[in-house]
């Protein structure tokens, strides 16, 4: 048996802290635990221990499923604006108001190793060092995002019997919407410190102060029930290794537990006021937004049906999990949502959990259902096949995902919108002669594609023109001509195998280019390897291009090349 | 640098030795403060007792140990002598015990105080708030540091004022400048990104932002002249942005500006040893860059090569004229094609620059192709040599992934004699696989120039724990104690 150790240690991560891929390992489980309800104007939260009255009219905002550490978030009705005096521009705010728990439990867990074997009998400890926020202003430094701050006042008080930290900080520097001031009253138990922080904008202080205060004032302790959410390995995490190895019948299965445990904590902790909905392979959670939800939903399933009939052949019988769209009321829940502690949802958004979007103000063809559908897209191919999910190139990602974008469900059918700006781009680049040809697009690398002339403005343009070649390629037009038929199929499936072959060669040649023992051959072994890697991406898109193309001749390519021109004008 | 807060107890050094005390302060010629630990002064050090082991400070890395519980012990002969007859050494006299102790007194009484008007002020909502003669300033270093770059910041400025004939506009306020005691402050106050070590903000009155690098003051300098160049190229015209190329280029150039403490001028034309390095780098790779591509690319390449080339065109009298022509003209010289960016600034594209570099130095294509080889063997000329430029070059060829080159570099700058920890930490990382025993004693000499830096307590516990593994635990816990953010992170794979 070949044996191995391998002891991983990692980045910054706040509880519940962990990897990447067990981030969400030592997330608690809600179901374990009642859920915050508000009752006779209290907002009560049981698990934690504590009521509040939030300020008349202002909403409850829905926590993640994985959170460890808010108790409770509110946002005001109404938005303050502020004009920058320097640039003139006008900036709008909604006041948050969010309670914080710290577990004392939480706050001192630092490290745990755990141990694995792999198939081939490789012997794995990864050692998990826990990261916990250490008190708030820790919070505060690795969790803020709204500008820089500082701590212009911090007194202690009581209120009632319980002891108080009170801060006034200010957002001067960099800040978003305009200089904001937060105020944070955090009530000391032996247990837990509940801090109850509110943003607001600087010009509102006077105004909002009072009202704030007198929702902290309401603050009190109730008795809890239910576990807290203490870190511990919950064993019903499973992980991306397991989803992609081993034989398909065992992948299949592990997706299918991992679909089943991830719809199962979304849903139940939704707050009361939040519902839910299936529709195809998609779970929608929704917020005042069901007739929206709704129809999101009817058109999320049919362009799942479209993305496995158009796509099919990619990664075929691998499983797909169904994803999970939160619809937030509107655009600023949708934002707060996602603000406050860090945790394991970086990752699991990044593996096709949930996708975060509200109700768009310009209706259905509007840019959020766009959004959604390149979401969806990327999840698909990701769990389909992950290596050609990252190894498509600039030209064709930029093409795809724009083209997804447009897609709108008529009944069981797609519709695919042109986007009126890459198409006048386009059109007006051939007019003026300025128009990579479809073989040059082909052949870019990212860095090319990226960095060719014109700068920005030239970047955008041949953004455009990518968009408006895949467009061509997956039209009726293209499936006319027999150089463009079945082209986009014939081009994924040649990068596969090419992606494929390029990993073997990189594993070996990772081996062999690291032995140097003097600095001349140092500085030797450097610049074969820099040239390697300008090249490797340029090697890997030649050889796509020539297994694509190896039989086109100069003539076949004019043909190509006028039957796209043609359709575009 | 520091000198209003050298003071008699330092002086004294070894004579007065304070026992453990609650309210002992050791206040770093750096400005680093260590209270509420026991302390105690023993020969050379003065030692910090932490749960988890004794740290030992030197005592010339000491501005000030104040304790009001102090005994004196006389070291030589002639102070044994004269202890034997009642008598004291203070400031280079001789005192009875009563006028001692007073004089002593008083003397940490003002070093106490000194060192809780600094602490007060090491809060952002409690900074010094100050104006030089053309600055704003708030601060959060020690009162001294705060001087030293005042000082710098006003030659600086009087330097390019006359040189580039450009003044400050007096309807505006001076500009603001934001200097902070850490990264993590700078970070959190200011708002910079991960990243960033310094920022200039352009509109308004303008805003400088920087942190105090106590390990690296020379970095810190660097950082701020070259911020402080990009609001000089403001006051050529200010609603002119400057393109990628030449501004941050001209931005490295006086970057490596060093102020001359008895004239009280800067100095310019030094080198960028931490740049030149990386050109260096990439002419081993062959990448070499012709002007044509930097003029018309905005790219990192403005900050290295851009900076080599205009230190090649200011070496040259003639050229230099004809440059400071250039980059003045560009901003506001007749014949020049602007446009209107973002905020409504006047801006030139990259192909007018190059049409108009040429057109100030006369060069046609083939002009150009031999000014280009001129200065690519200038640049392949120029050495390194100092123990800083030593450091940086070692530390860039780590960072491209020269590790032989890289561990070469270090040896020759301890062997010239470098003082830098980071030396001795970048060393030991690298042989710690090979030569552990080595590695140790890097770590242990990176400490002794340092002991405040738990990232070589930290390090060093993982290279012992192999050997000792309750050592390697305590140095671990003890690395924490000294910082309990550190959130050093790493990952290591080994395969039989």
């Amino acid at each position: 048996m070949r044996m191995a150790l391998a002891t991983l240690a990692y980045a910054i991560v706040s509880m519940p802290g962990l990897t990447a891929v067990h981030a969400a390992a030592s997330c608690p489980a809600p179901a374990a635990s009642p859920l915050p309800q508000e009752v006779g104007g209290f907002y009560e939260n049981k698990r934690f221990g504590f009521k509040f009255k939030a300020p008349r009219k202002w909403s409850n905002v829905a926590l993640k499923t994985d959170e460890a550490w808010l108790a409770g978030k509110y946002m005001s009705d109404k938005t303050y604006f502020h004009t920058d005096k320097d640039t003139l521009w006008t900036m709008e705010h909604t006041p948050e108001l969010m309670v914080i728990g710290f577990i004392d439990e939480n706050m001192k867990k630092r490290q745990e190793e755990l141990e694995e074997e792999d198939s081939d009998g490789v012997k794995k400890t990864t050692r998990i060092i826990y990261n916990p926020y250490k008190n708030y202003e820790d919070f505060l430094e690795r969790t803020y995002t709204g500008g820089g701050w500082f701590i212009d006042d911090k007194k202690t008080a009581k209120v009632g019997k319980l002891e108080v930290t009170k801060y006034q900080i200010k957002v001067e520097k960099l800040s978003r919407s305009g200089p904001k001031r937060i105020i944070t009253w955090i009530y000391h138990t032996d247990e837990i410190d509940y801090a109850m922080q509110t943003e607001i904008l600087e010009d509102e202080h006077k105004k909002l102060s009072r009202i704030i205060e007198r929702s902290y004032k309401s603050f009190k302790l109730i008795d809890r029930e239910g576990k807290l959410p203490t870190s511990g390995k919950t064993h019903d995490f499973i992980t991306i290794t397991e989803m992609t190895e081993g034989t398909p019948k065992e992948r299949r299965t592990k997706r299918m537990e991992s679909q089943e445990l991830l719809q199962r904590r979304a849903i139940e902790a939704l707050p009361g006021d939040w519902g839910h909905e299936r529709s195809g392979d998609v779970l929608l959670l929704h917020h005042d937004q069901e007739k929206w939800a709704k129809r999101l939903g009817a058109h999320t399933a049919v362009f799942m049906k479209w993305m496995e009939k158009t796509f099919g052949y990619i990664g075929k019988g691998e499983f797909v999990r169904a994803p999970i769209i939160r619809v937030c009321n509107d655009r600023e829940e949708e934002n707060s949502f996602g603000r406050g502690a860090r945790s394991g949802s970086s990752w699991w958004f990044s593996a096709g959990g949930e996708i975060l979007t509200h109700k768009d103000d310009e209706g259905f063809i509007g840019f959020e259902v766009g959004w959604v559908n390149r979401r969806l897209f990327g999840h698909w191919m990701q769990e389909r096949d992950r290596d050609l999910a990252f190894a498509i190139p600039q030209w064709l990602s930029t093409g795809l995902y724009d083209y997804v974008a447009g897609a709108r469900a008529k009944g069981n059918k797609l519709n695919f919108r042109v986007d009126d700006w890459d198409r006048d781009e386009a059109r007006l680049a051939i007019a003026q002669g300025k128009a990579a040809s479809p073989r040059e697009l082909i052949k870019a690398t990212r860095s090319e594609f990226r960095n060719s002339t014109g700068g920005f403005q030239g970047y955008w343009n041949r953004s455009a023109q990518a968009s408006m070649l895949v467009r061509y390629l997956m039209s009726k037009e293209a499936n006319r001509s027999k150089f463009s038929k079945g082209l986009l199929e014939t081009y994924m499936v040649n990068l596969k195998a090419a992606v494929d072959e390029a990993k073997k060669k990189d594993n070996e040649n990772f081996k062999a280019n690291n032995n140097a023992e003097t600095e001349e051959e140092e500085a030797e072994q450097a610049k074969a390897r820099a040239e390697r890697w300008r090249k490797k991406e340029k090697e890997l898109m030649d050889d796509v291009f020539f297994r694509t193309f190896r039989d086109w001749s100069d003539k076949d390519w004019d043909a190509f090349e006028k039957g796209y021109f043609d359709w575009i004008s | 640098m520091r000198s209003f807060l050298r003071t008699v107890l330092v002086a004294v050094g070894t004579a007065v030795c304070a026992n453990s005390a609650a309210a002992d302060i050791l206040l770093l010629k750096d400005g680093r403060f260590v209270d509420g630990r026991e302390m105690k002064r023993v020969e050379g050090y003065v030692e910090i007792q932490y749960e988890n082991g004794v740290v030992r400070v030197r005592n010339d890395l000491i501005e000030t140990f104040a304790s009001d519980d102090f005994a004196y012990a006389p070291q030589t002969d002639e102070e044994k002598a004269k202890f034997a007859e009642g008598l004291y050494p203070f400031e280079g006299k001789w005192l009875k015990e009563s006028a001692w102790k007073k004089k002593i007194q008083r003397a940490v009484a003002e070093k106490r105080a000194e060192i809780e008007e600094a602490i007060a002020h090491s809060e952002w909502g409690n900074r010094y708030e100050e104006k030089s003669k053309n600055f704003q300033w708030h601060y959060t270093v020690p009162k001294d540091v705060g001087e030293y770059f005042k000082l710098r910041c006003e030659a600086y400025y009087n330097k390019l004022c006359k040189d580039w004939k450009v003044k400050r506009s007096r309807k505006k306020d001076p500009m603001g400048m934001n200097l902070y005691a850490s990264r993590r402050e700078f970070q959190r106050t200011s708002g910079a990104s991960g990243g960033a070590l310094a920022y200039f903000m352009f509109l308004g009155s303008y805003d400088l932002n920087l942190y105090y690098d106590r390990l690296d003051t020379e970095l810190t300098e660097m950082v701020l002249y070259h911020e402080l160049s990009h609001y000089m190229q403001k006051l050529i015209d200010e609603e002119f942005r400057m393109p990628h190329w030449p501004g941050e280029a001209i931005a490295e150039y006086y970057g490596a500006m060093k102020y001359d403490p008895k004239t009280k001028k800067m100095a310019t034309g030094l080198l960028q040893d931490g740049r030149l390095a990386e050109v260096h780098a990439d002419m081993k790779t062959g990448k070499m860059l012709s002007i044509r591509d930097m003029i018309l690319k905005d790219a990192y390449t403005d900050y290295t090569w851009g900076w080599s080339f205009v230190h090649f065109l200011n070496e040259d009298p003639k050229r230099a004229k004809l440059f400071k022509d250039f980059f003045i003209g560009l901003a506001k010289g007749k014949g020049v094609d602007r446009t209107r960016q973002g905020f409504n600034l006047k801006w030139v594209k990259g192909t007018e620059v190059l049409r108009y570099f040429m057109d100030v130095f006369s060069l046609d294509d083939e002009g150009l192709l031999e000014m280009e080889r001129e200065w690519h063997t200038f640049v392949e000329g120029l050495e390194t040599t100092s123990t800083t430029g030593l450091d940086k070059a070692a530390a860039k060829a780590l960072q491209n992934g020269y590790r032989i080159q890289a561990k070469r570099l270090l040896e020759e700058a301890i062997d010239a004699g470098s003082e830098n920890p980071q030396t001795f930490h970048r060393y030991a990382r690298l042989v710690r696989g090979k030569s552990p025993t080595d590695a140790v004693k890097n770590w242990e000499r990176a400490i002794d120039l340092d002991p405040l830096v738990a990232t070589y307590y930290w390090e060093m516990a993982k290279t012992k724990k192999k050997s000792d593994k309750a050592e390697g635990e305590r140095l671990e816990k003890l690395a924490l104690e000294l910082d309990p953010h550190l959130s050093v992170t790493w990952i290591e794979v080994t395969y039989d």
